[in-house]
């Protein structure tokens, strides 16, 4: 049954859930998983919207198989208590690369600059 | 706290809750306003803008003369009395008795809307209703954009929003209403009742207005006019979905002296459930049209109101992940709709009659299934499928033959334009404004470009 009472006397004095299928938790499960999928389909298809084509199966496949391998991984992970251990080296082998985009950022700021004043000349 | 200071807060509770959810609904209006201006082309923007805003002016005024009154009144038309009243003979029932009550606040010289100690809910109701109203008839206001005769557009939302979706919901969104107490039709968050019936009655205009020229081309193709300002409309839309929060929270019962929030049918429900529902509504709303008009800006932005409008009618009722499968289809079939009526010929400029007619008519009759079985009081059918497709099909049927009826055998002609070719006995004339399909017809007295064109031929 959708509602969950007969009379109006306990609908009108229910203390608790009075919602559609607040008996039936199989139902509500079937209708959550099928928000989870409207949810999915929508997140992939705005891939695919966007290149106007279907996206290829050779990415998807690729795409899958990371996010398996990515879940699958996850019992490996370090522990939290390992995450927390200082790791100055794999910082410090990251600082090149964030100068090189503070570069790219300055540089693409100063050829603003420069078109700018061009146009008021 | 004294007793009376105790009950006193109850009234000031109750007055202060739905005087700011009014005071909220009015982003709606103020929504409709930035989404026709930004819809319409550059050139019409400020009429458009200026006739939208005159409909607070056309239905609040009109409101206050006439239509709190019909909504008072029209609850037992035509179940009891004749069929020029009276309807509400407090002789014939105690529930007549009861709702007589009401009728007499609602007369234009009750003291229950003036300032009166004795009273602090009446006015405030009329208030939130009159917001309603404007609401209804901003929905018509959108789809005529940059076409119809102002003064006629002005006749159009006071017959809409002060006369005919009241009567609709008197009989709808009525404790007393003959649709909740014979059919035991629910409609929450008044989907067909206000929704419903502005969308069928904007069509039923539509198919009398014609489409504005250029819309079609000489094989009755439909072109795009694309809006000036998509920003504007889209800044529109969300305006709305601020002021639908207000709407639905506004279509909640707390009066002084309750114990617990009921629906306007006496049912429980809580405020909390309209927050959590309007907000999965408008997100799966967005989606769905997001999917079904490919990334369509304009489909995707109408596709939160069309999700919200859908699941509106069950919100008091619905499991979360049901207003999200619900709102999703409404908004993924809005689009399809909108797209079917343009190809009909009906140039509705905001998709109007899809999202609001078409969804608000889905939203009506889904609760049957929905939320089959829901009791409703003692003597009151459950909620059912037949009552509600009867009374939704009844609701937007009616609006939306009323709408066009009325034009057809030309009620509205207040003043016959000299020189435009009559209807009727002397032929309906084809459309001049660049259409050669169906409908064939516009009308002379709400079409502004056929008659811009008879009165100055080079203009156009």
């Amino acid at each position: 049954m959708i509602s969950p009472f007969s009379t109006f006397e306990e609908f009108s004095e229910a203390e608790g859930p009075i919602y559609t299928f607040a008996n039936n938790p199989g139902m509500i499960t079937l209708l959550l998983l099928l928000c989870a999928a409207i949810v999915l389909y929508f997140l992939y298809s705005s891939f695919s919207m966007k290149q106007d084509r279907m996206m290829s199966p050779v990415a998807l496949s690729l795409l899958l198989i990371a996010g398996t391998v990515s879940l699958l991984s996850m019992p490996f992970q370090p522990t939290q208590s390992e995450a927390r251990r200082p790791q100055t080296e794999r910082q410090a082998n990251w600082q090149p690369l964030a100068l090189l985009g503070m570069m790219g950022t300055g540089r693409s700021m100063f050829d603003r600059k420069r078109r700018a004043r061009r146009v008021r000349r | 706290m004294s007793p009376e200071a105790q009950e006193f807060l109850g009234t000031f509770v109750s007055e202060s809750f739905y005087y700011w959810a009014s005071v909220f609904m009015l982003l709606i209006h103020a929504g409709f306003l930035a989404y026709e201006g930004g819809a319409s082309r550059t050139k019409n923007v400020l009429a458009t803008m200026v006739k939208n805003l005159l409909t607070l002016a056309s239905v609040g005024l009109t409101f206050f003369l006439f239509g709190w009154w019909v909504y008072n009144a029209f609850p037992f038309f035509p179940i009891t009395g004749g069929i020029l009243g009276p309807w509400t003979n407090p002789e014939q029932s105690e529930t007549i008795a009861t709702a007589m009550i009401y009728v007499d606040g609602a007369y234009p010289w009750s003291p229950a809307l003036a300032p009166n100690t004795a009273d602090h809910i009446t006015g405030v109701f009329f208030f939130a209703f009159a917001l309603f109203a404007m609401t209804t008839a901003s929905i018509l206001s959108g789809a005529l954009i940059e076409r119809v005769k102002i003064g006629a557009y002005l006749v159009l939302s006071i017959i809409l929003g002060s006369f005919t979706w009241v009567v609709a919901a008197a009989w709808g969104w009525n404790a007393f209403g003959w649709f909740f107490t014979r059919l035991g039709y629910h409609d929450f968050g008044c989907s067909a009742v206000v929704h419903g019936v502005s969308g069928f009655f904007t069509l039923g205009v539509l198919m009398n207005l014609g489409p504005r020229i250029g819309k079609y081309d000489a094989n009755g193709k439909p072109r795009p006019i694309l809006p000036h300002n998509l920003p504007l409309t889209m800044v529109g839309l969300l305006l709305i979905f601020v002021g639908f929060y207000a709407f639905l929270a506004a279509c909640l019962i707390y009066l002084p002296g309750y114990e617990k929030e009921t629906t306007i049918y006496g049912t429980p429900m809580t405020l909390a459930s309209v927050g959590v529902s309007t907000t999965l509504a408008l997100a799966a709303g967005l989606v769905g049209a997001y999917i079904s008009s490919k990334s369509d800006p304009f489909f995707t932005i109408s596709g939160g109101l069309a999700g919200i409008i859908t699941v509106g009618a069950g919100m008091d009722l619905y499991h979360p992940a049901l207003v999200i499968l619900l709102a999703f289809i409404g908004a993924f079939l809005m689009p399809k709709v909108i797209m079917a009526i343009e190809r009909f010929g009906i140039d509705d400029a905001v998709g109007a009659v899809g999202v609001h007619g078409f969804c608000g008519f889905l939203g009506a009759c889904l609760v049957g299934f929905a939320a089959a079985g829901y009791p409703q009081g003692d003597g009151i059918p459950n909620i059912n499928p037949i009552g509600q497709i009867v009374g939704a099909f009844d609701l937007c049927g009616c609006a939306g033959l009323h709408s066009w009826l009325r034009q057809q055998l030309g009620v509205e002609k207040v003043q016959p334009a000299a020189g435009v070719p009559r209807r009727g006995s002397s032929g309906s004339r084809p459309c001049r404004s660049g259409r050669r399909r169906l409908p064939r017809i516009c009308h002379p007295l709400l079409c502004y470009q056929c008659d811009q064109r008879r009165r100055s031929p080079s203009r156009l």
